[in-house]
């Protein structure tokens, strides 16, 4: 039946995405069919708005926290802080802009930076496919880019749809990845923590 | 006119004064000038007849005396005519003319010029028939003859030929006058011999003039003793006329007579004739009208006879034996045809034909006593009979009955037909009613009873794993409905729908009985032909289909809207003995509804939508569930207003929350837990229109007033831009979600409310980090407004000098600005909620926001002191390096 929505209960898992790329490229347009399955035709530069949704990732109930951010920001490191806080980075570019497939390289090395970690979760997002005839941005291009990187790449639509459910699920897969690993590395030392308290306290 | 006249009076004066003498007759004269005088002097040419001859003479005139020339020029002698004008054109024609003459070897030639052309065309017309009646030789010749000329000649020709031509003395014959006729000396062939005669006479006598009147006289006198002779004769033949007229006469009156006598006797004959037709026609006329009264006895005899065979299965044939009813009611309809029948014109009142009417009528009441009994002891017997317990939730069929009874119909509809006194028909539709209705009663208080078990039952069920079976919006916590939930709800409601359905049923059941069995109409539009029955007045709400989009509330302020319809529409039979029968369905359900209103107020949404869906349907077809369904619905959205506005309620109460950082109220989320379940049930039901009026109340009565209750309550710990920056984000991203049409307008506004509370909270939060300077710019702006101190010039001013500057500029040195910026972040992260996720976009704005500061500061220093390489004791960069430093501290 009805159940109270427990605050107190085990905190639920919550992945927090960052949307990042050069303006007018469909960041907004994306998180808009990724939350609400609509395609917004007006454009109307973002300066940054947070969304919340609960998805069942493999089997399992997760939030994801998306912060869509502005294209054009004055200055680089405004930026800084959300990307201090975001764990995965969802990197759009337009296919018919190739100055935004540029600009994601210095974006790519902000992130780099201010997270300062070897592996970040990172996935290349060429929005716009649907408008093939005006395609700016070779597939080769592309596959090269995301291999340097070192990160998977998809092509979407945030018009059609296509392909922005399965971008998201592919970033949360890999940020769940990411963080199974860190708490790998991590648990022994916590664990082994927590129990030296509770021995003081015993 | 004038000038014919003067014609007539200058040849009557030529001719006594030129002519006269010489016994000649002038025929025309013209005036005439010759064509080669100089002077141009008129002469009349003339011409006349002397003797048997015609001659041309010339007449010159000397004021009023007239000389004819000694020389004429005879007819005789005439050649040839020339008229001067072209042959056969239209061209004006001329009017000189030349006459030739030849006399011997001789030709002379006169060349003259009429006056008129009229005047030359009558005198060579004279001319030429004086030619060719008296100038015999030799023809003339015409030459230059103009057309007009030329016909009138023909004409004269012709005349000439053809006898009829009269010496005239003037030329135009068709224009004479009589009066001119009767001055002209004519001279007929008769007078001309005569003449001649006396001329002979005269030669005779040498012109002995005594001897010529004694031959005279003689001749007159014998001629007189001639006449007296005829006249003589004559007068004896006129005694002789006169005795055959009287002959005649005397004979004509005794053919008068006669011919009295006979007419007389025709007379008698025809009157006798005329007496023998009039006997005729009569005898006729009877020997029709007997032949007539003879066939319409027939008619008559045969219209009502009625076979004796009939007569006995009426009386006492099995109506109950399905072999022989339609033996039964053959002859039931031929009675009443027999009784419908028309008759001849006065054989209505025939004795005979009144007492055979008399038995036959019995024969009908009798038989109709029949049918009437036997179908009530059937009534009776059904209503009585054991039913057995049903199990489950449904009302007992009674078509399986019905449809036996059905073969009944024909005869029910006779009698209805037939029989109006007593009103059988009438007495047995009451007593089916009265029969039926007992029945209906009891099974339809033992299915209501089971009804509201199962609702209680089902209710309590919810109730023991519910919170609360009310669901209020205002509840402390958020309480999320799942699938299961819904399902659970949808069971809940089941045994009303059932209900609803299997009443709806039942009354269709009975209605199509009812319009079979008895012949009851469905048609609407017949209400009004039936007159209006008191038990309509006191139903006043009886909604149509357009009136249930009216809230409950609205119709309650305006009976008299509600009434107009039910005054409008009377009932019709059917209806009343639908009610009559149902009488008691309207008080189960009302129960039912008001127990489940009682026991689970969110019920009346469902119900709502459930009644609405079956009134839909019932609606057309059946008036009577369309009344009795259409003020349930009523009571439904009455109790549903009732609910959302204690929804409405139950958020103005809501406490505010004991946590500091509280994020979005519980009745912000628990509004999509409530749509959900709403829109899961009113999915695919079209009258939405209530529901979507119910979330209008509920987000702006409620969720709005409540917010803003919250926000700015004493007992809330956060500013009031918080709760409202976060409660418009996640009622815009609840709105997003749901899609419901309706709140679209809505979910606009609260987004463009949540961006104004966003830049309030980052405006107010901020602040002025640099206050001082800020102060000293205010102080330089208000120096410029006032004074008219031009903004280069400010520096000069003691207060504003750029010692004054640097001193405050000086009081946020770098680790100033870093610690304000550190505490400000930290203070904003400690108000806005996990859940909503806001901190990142509002420091972003912060950070912007600053900066903006910081720029306009140094752009006002450039304006107002120019060259002076006065900035602050921090950079950009180091603000940018900050913003890293802090992003990098957490």
């Amino acid at each position: 039946m009805a159940q109270a929505a427990s605050k107190k209960g085990t905190p639920e898992e919550v992945h927090k995405v960052i949307m990042v790329g050069s303006g007018g490229v469909g960041k907004s347009a994306i998180t808009l069919q990724f939350m609400y399955d609509e395609f917004v035709e007006d454009y109307e530069p973002t300066k940054a708005d947070s969304y919340r949704k609960k998805v069942t990732l493999d089997g399992k109930e997760v939030s994801v926290d998306i912060l869509d951010t502005a294209g054009q920001e004055d200055y680089a490191a405004i930026r800084d802080n959300y990307f201090r806080t975001g764990e995965g980075f969802m990197c759009v570019f337009s296919l018919t802009d190739a100055d935004s497939f540029t600009a994601l390289e210095e974006l790519k090395d902000q992130i780099f930076r201010v997270k300062s970690m070897v592996k970040i979760p990172l996935i290349l997002v060429a929005n716009k496919v649907d408008l093939e005839a005006q395609r700016k941005v070779s597939d080769t291009v592309l596959q090269e880019k995301a291999k340097l990187w070192g990160v998977p790449y998809i092509e979407t639509s945030a018009r059609t749809k296509f392909n922005v459910d399965k971008a998201f699920f592919e970033l949360l897969r890999e940020i769940k990845r990411g963080k199974e690993t860190q708490n790998g590395t991590q648990r022994p030392k916590t664990g082994s923590g927590r129990k030296k308290i509770k021995c003081t306290i015993l | 006119m004038a000038s014919r006249m003067a014609d007539s009076e200058l040849r009557t004066v030529l001719q006594q004064q030129v002519f006269n003498g010489d016994q000649e007759r002038l025929i025309i004269p013209i005036p005439v000038m010759r064509s080669d005088d100089r002077r141009r002097r008129v002469r009349h040419i003339c011409l006349a007849v002397r003797r048997d001859h015609g001659f041309i003479y010339v007449v010159k005139q000397d004021k009023r005396t007239f000389r004819k020339k000694p020389e004429a020029w005879s007819l005789v002698n005439l050649r040839e005519i020339d008229g001067h004008s072209s042959q056969g054109t239209r061209a004006e024609p001329a009017l000189e003319f030349d006459l030739i003459f030849q006399e011997k070897d001789k030709r002379f030639k006169y060349d003259w010029t009429a006056t008129t052309v009229s005047d030359k065309n009558a005198f060579l017309v004279q001319l030429s028939k004086l030619h060719r009646r008296y100038g015999e030789q030799a023809p003339l010749k015409f030459t230059g003859l103009d057309e007009v000329l030329e016909d009138e000649l023909a004409r004269a020709a012709l005349e000439v030929a053809e006898g009829k031509e009269r010496v005239m003395a003037h030329g135009v014959p068709s224009q004479k006058s009589t009066a001119e006729k009767e001055q002209t000396l004519t001279v007929t062939q008769k007078e001309q011999e005569d003449l001649e005669h006396v001329f002979e006479l005269s030669r005779r006598f040498d012109f002995d003039g005594e001897v010529l009147v004694q031959s005279l006289t003689q001749e007159m006198s014998q001629m007189e003793s001639a006449n007296v002779h005829d006249l003589m004769n004559t007068h004896n033949d006129i005694d002789n006329i006169c005795r055959l007229i009287d002959q005649s006469l005397a004979e004509l009156n005794k053919m008068d007579e006669k011919i009295t006598k006979y007419h007389g006797l025709v007379g008698d004959v025809s009157s006798q004739v005329t007496m023998m037709d009039e006997t005729g026609h009569k005898l006729k006329l009877q020997n029709r009208n007997i032949k007539k009264l003879i066939h319409d006895i027939g008619i008559v005899l045969e219209t009502l006879e009625f076979q004796n065979s009939y007569r006995l299965i009426l009386m006492d044939g099995n109506i109950m034996d399905p072999a022989k009813l339609p033996e039964i009611l053959e002859a039931a309809s031929v009675l009443s045809r027999i009784l419908k029948a028309s008759l001849p014109v006065g054989f209505d009142f025939h004795p005979a034909v009144i007492k055979q009417k008399r038995t036959l009528d019995n024969l009908r009441k009798t038989f109709g006593n029949r049918v009437a009994g036997n179908l009530t002891n059937v009534f009776t017997a059904y209503s009585n009979s054991q039913h057995q317990k049903r199990e489950g939730m449904t009302l007992p069929s009674h078509r399986d009955w019905c449809q036996n009874l059905i073969m009944f119909a024909p005869a029910v509809r006779w009698m209805k037909e037939n029989i109006s006194d007593p009103p059988m028909y009438q007495n047995l539709l009451q007593t089916y009613t009265e029969k039926l209705g007992d029945l209906y009663r009891r099974e339809q208080s033992e299915f209501f009873d089971k009804v509201k078990a199962r609702v209680i039952y089902t209710s309590e069920a919810n109730n023991s794993t519910k919170v609360n079976p009310e669901y209020w919006l205002g509840w402390e916590e958020e309480v999320r409905l799942t699938a299961s939930d819904f399902t659970d709800y949808r069971a809940h409601l089941e045994p009303i729908k059932v209900a609803f359905h299997q009443v709806a049923k039942t009354v269709l059941d009975e209605q199509s009985f009812l319009v079979e069995f008895f012949s009851l109409s469905t048609d609407n539009e017949l209400a009004t032909a039936v007159s209006g029955s008191a038990l309509n007045v006191q139903d006043s709400a009886f909604p149509t289909a357009s009136g249930l989009s009216l809230s409950a509330s609205a119709m309650q302020q305006r009976p008299g809207l509600m009434h107009q319809p039910s005054m409008l529409r009377t009932d019709t039979p059917l209806k009343m003995v639908l009610r009559q029968l149902f009488k008691n369905v309207d008080g189960m359900l009302g129960n039912i509804i008001a127990s489940l209103d009682k026991g689970n107020r969110l019920t009346n949404l469902g119900l709502l939508v459930i009644i609405l869906e079956i009134l839909v349907e019932v609606e057309p077809v059946c008036p009577y569930l369309a009344k009795c369904y259409g003020s349930m619905v009523i009571t439904v959205k009455k109790n549903f207003d009732g609910y959302i506005r204690e929804q409405v309620m139950s958020i103005m109460n809501a406490k505010v929350p004991r946590k500091v950082r509280f994020g979005p109220l519980p009745f912000v989320c628990n509004f999509e837990h409530f749509a959900r379940l709403a829109e899961n049930f009113f999915a695919n039901s079209q009258r939405r229109i209530e529901l979507d009026k119910a979330y209008g109340i509920l987000i702006r009565q409620g969720i709005f007033e409540g917010v803003n209750r919250i926000a700015n309550h004493k007992d809330c710990k956060l500013p009031p831009e918080v709760v409202f920056l976060e409660n418009y984000h996640r009622l815009s991203d609840i709105l997003s979600r749901l899609k419901i049409a309706s709140l679209e307008e809505l979910r606009t506004d609260i987004r463009k409310g949540h961006n104004l509370y966003r830049k309030s909270y980052v405006q107010i939060m901020l602040g002025k980090p640099l206050l001082q300077v800020q102060v000293f710019f205010d102080g330089v702006d208000a120096k410029i407004q006032t004074s008219g101190v031009k903004a280069h010039e400010v520096g000069f001013r003691q207060e504003f000098s750029k010692t004054e500057l640097r001193r405050v500029l000086a009081l946020y040195p770098r680790a100033v600005v870093k610690k304000g910026l550190e505490q400000l972040y930290k203070k904003v992260e400690k108000q806005l909620s996990d859940e909503e996720n806001m901190l990142q976009a509002v420091w972003r704005d912060m950070q912007q926001e600053f900066i903006e500061q910081y720029k306009n500061y140094t752009e006002l220093i450039d304006a107002c002191y120019p060259d002076s390489k006065i900035t602050f004791a921090f950079a950009i960069d180091d603000i940018l390096k900050i913003f890293e430093e802090i992003a990098a501290s957490h």
